[in-house]
């Protein structure tokens, strides 16, 4: 351990509450609009409520209950900065951000806006400079490597752009990949029926540069549902695909989200992910802008 | 974990076969080297030892120069005077003193030149302590029975190899213009000295050399149960009396078999230095592959970090896999040690020297700790870049270029 301990937990909901009096934080999105004037409130019994844009506050109306509770990740005032020899980049620079549990969330913005960063700080792939990531409630932000390897493991699914599959190894191996690290029993069956649905079944023998990329990124699909987690984190999933095996991916990445309820957290540059997702935030500059949705067509191609 | 690692680690080290291979080559000479020197270890020192106590155990050879360097004293050409030798016999417990003589001379057979060793005593003990205590025996022919006729007798070398064509007895060798007849012809011994020598009286060696009355060496029997040092201690008194040869030095088993212990061990701790150098280089080139192999698949760490792979996961994958390089490599250092000291006891067999290599004497427990050790070389040489990839969050990792 040694490293600075969490909060404990009384302290933990406490300092929520004190915050949530004190700053208009957009439950949905998590942003934090304390800095701006002409924020969108809605009043309600159990209080105020503040919205970056209409998208959040017709979300939050149609299921008031729902975005009152905890949300599955919370990024509280996340920093992530690089040092790169003597220059120092600011990627993220106080980012709030909620995502909730089953939703579809696209994130968009340009390039250098701190998306990618962002995906790794919710999948526990780096540690913010400073700030909270809070899963179900829980700090992870502080948690030990082998804890965060295996919330990795269980809990999150990863999908890349350039697919990342291991050179040295099958389609099948890679798949079994996350089962060896988890220490699961490996169902050669099942996996051969998931090769099957996914198209993929005279492919299970071939190694990543014998495949097609679509057929990598399928294969790449198999392994990130290899330990059935809760949260699919999307890098550009579709980025080095052409739109029709693009859509393809993207339909089985929805089908899991919408059939199984998976919680689906994609980073792109397409309008048209972006259009079919339950909610849109957008980046600029290492913050959330207000209004997501008014983006949806500058921040894709 | 280790059952189901293995083969991921197999199919890694098969990713880069060229790069793995040259590793495994950087320890397999290591091992080779310290291989060969187990294995004939033993078989150079008991040759050594055999062929300084060729001469038996009851004799003692004098040889003029210091103890710590007798060699020396005999290219020096310092000579006995032929007398004081034989003075000795009248020491109790003497059986009989052979003065011995060599000198270089070039011999003449169907026209062809050559310079030969030529190895002088008299006949009539001389043929006796070759025959009783060094084994030798005539391979065809017989020995001179006098002392001025001019007939030689030829080293089993000399016979076959010095000439074209094979010297047989009955034949005639001219030596230093003299004429000889080849009187006999010896087996194989398996030394240099009396292989490849030619064997003549001591008259006409110094009717030949024009040197008088002199013995390059001496050979002395002592009397069977009669105790060797102090037969020694009295010859090395009287000798000291004669002023012809300051130092000189007595040979005797004891000492012989010190003496090739010693040289040997000088050998010995040379060639296990060289071995150990190499298995240094091979774990620096063990190190060297795993840091550029780490560094090649950072990428893959990140992936394999961000499917759930643990720090200690990681960790062990490199490990197991440098410490599999250590031991093939190992494994195959001792093959391949052992088929060299196999191929140069074979060599060595053509040119005479016998018994260096045997299957029986091969020291397995020796073996198994070069194994551990290769392994441990190949795990602690993995250690540090390993535990570097394992340690690397997951995103800087999969930033990697």
């Amino acid at each position: 351990m040694g490293k600075p301990s969490r909060l404990p937990p009384t302290n933990q909901s406490h300092d929520m509450l004190k915050e949530r009096a004190q700053s208009k934080i957009d439950l949905v999105c998590g942003m934090d609009l304390s800095e701006y004037a002409d924020v969108a409130e809605t009043i309600r019994q159990s209080g105020t409520f503040y919205f970056c844009g209409n998208e959040c506050e017709s979300r939050f109306k149609k299921n008031p209950d729902r975005f009152q509770g905890e949300p599955l990740i919370k990024l509280n005032n996340v920093q992530k900065f690089f040092q790169l020899g003597k220059i120092e980049t600011k990627v993220l620079k106080g980012l709030d951000l909620h995502i909730w549990e089953g939703d579809f969330v696209a994130i968009i913005g340009p390039s250098g806006s701190g998306k990618s960063t962002a995906l790794n700080m919710i999948g526990l792939l780096d540690r913010p400079t400073s700030g909270r990531i809070y899963l179900r409630g829980k700090d992870v932000s502080m948690l030990r490597d082998d804890e965060r390897a295996e919330l990795r493991s269980k809990t999150f699914g990863f999908v890349f752009q350039q697919y990342h599959l291991i050179p040295w190894l099958t389609a099948l191996q890679n798949v079994t990949l996350p089962l060896v690290f988890s220490g699961k029993k490996i169902d050669t069956n099942a996996l051969n029926a998931d090769f099957e649905n996914m198209g993929l079944k005279d492919r299970a023998h071939h190694r990543p540069f014998e495949l097609s990329g679509g057929e990598q990124q399928r294969t790449a699909l198999l392994r990130a549902f290899a330990n059935d987690p809760a949260i699919i984190l999307a890098d550009e999933p579709t980025g080095n695909l052409d739109s029709a095996t693009g859509n393809k991916i993207l339909g089985i990445l929805m089908d899991l989200n919408k059939d199984r309820k998976k919680t689906l957290v994609v980073v792109t540059h397409d309008a048209g992910i972006a259009e079919k997702a339950d909610q849109i935030i957008a980046f600029k500059d290492g913050h959330l802008v207000r209004d997501h949705h008014a983006y949806k067509k500058t921040y894709t191609e | 974990m280790l059952k189901t690692f293995f083969p991921l680690v197999l199919k890694s080290i098969r990713y880069r076969p060229i790069r793995s291979w040259l590793t495994i080559f950087g320890i397999v000479i290591g091992i080779m080297l310290v291989v060969i020197i187990l294995s004939l270890g033993n078989g150079i020192k008991n040759t050594i030892k055999g062929a300084l106590q060729a001469f038996g155990s009851d004799s003692i050879i004098i040889l003029p120069g210091k103890e710590t360097n007798p060699l020396l004293g005999i290219l020096g050409g310092q000579k006995f005077k032929e007398k004081d030798l034989m003075d000795l016999e009248q020491i109790e417990g003497v059986k009989f003193v052979v003065p011995m003589d060599y000198g270089m001379a070039n011999v003449e057979y169907r026209g062809e030149k050559k310079a030969v060793l030529l190895h002088a005593a008299n006949w009539k003990n001389y043929t006796q302590v070759l025959e009783s205590f060094q084994g030798i025996k005539l391979e065809e022919g017989q020995w001179p029975e006098d002392e001025i006729t001019s007939r030689a007798v030829l080293g089993y070398v000399t016979t076959r190899e010095l000439f074209q064509k094979k010297v047989a007895v009955g034949d005639e060798i001219i030596i230093k213009s003299k004429r000889f007849i080849v009187s006999g012809t010896m087996s194989r011994i398996g030394e240099q000295m009396v292989d490849s020598v030619i064997f003549i009286s001591t008259d006409l060696f110094r009717e030949l050399t024009g040197s008088r009355s002199g013995a390059g060496s001496a050979f002395v029997k002592i009397e069977p149960g009669v105790p060797i040092d102090i037969v020694a201690k009295q010859i090395r008194y009287q000798l000291s009396q004669q002023e012809v040869v300051r130092d000189f030095t007595l040979l005797t088993p004891e000492k012989a078999g010190r003496l090739a212990g010693s040289v040997l061990s000088i050998v010995e701790l040379i060639l296990i230095v060289v071995a150990l150098i190499s298995l240094v280089v091979g774990a620096v080139g063990i190190m060297n592959t795993m840091y550029t192999s780490v560094l090649e698949r950072t990428k893959q760490i990140g992936v394999m970090k961000a499917i759930g792979a643990s720090n200690d996961a990681i960790l062990s994958l490199f490990l197991i896999e440098s410490g599999m390089i250590g031991i093939v490599g190992g494994i195959l250092g001792i093959i391949f040690g052992i088929l060299a000291a196999y191929i140069i006891s074979l060599v060595a067999d053509s040119f005479g020297i016998r018994g260096l290599f045997s299957f029986a004497s091969l020291d397995f427990f020796g073996f198994v700790v070069i194994l551990i050790i290769t392994f441990i070389t190949g795990v602690i040489s993995g250690a540090l870049p390993a535990r570097r990839a394992a340690k690397m969050e997951p995103a800087e990792a999969l930033r990697y270029e």
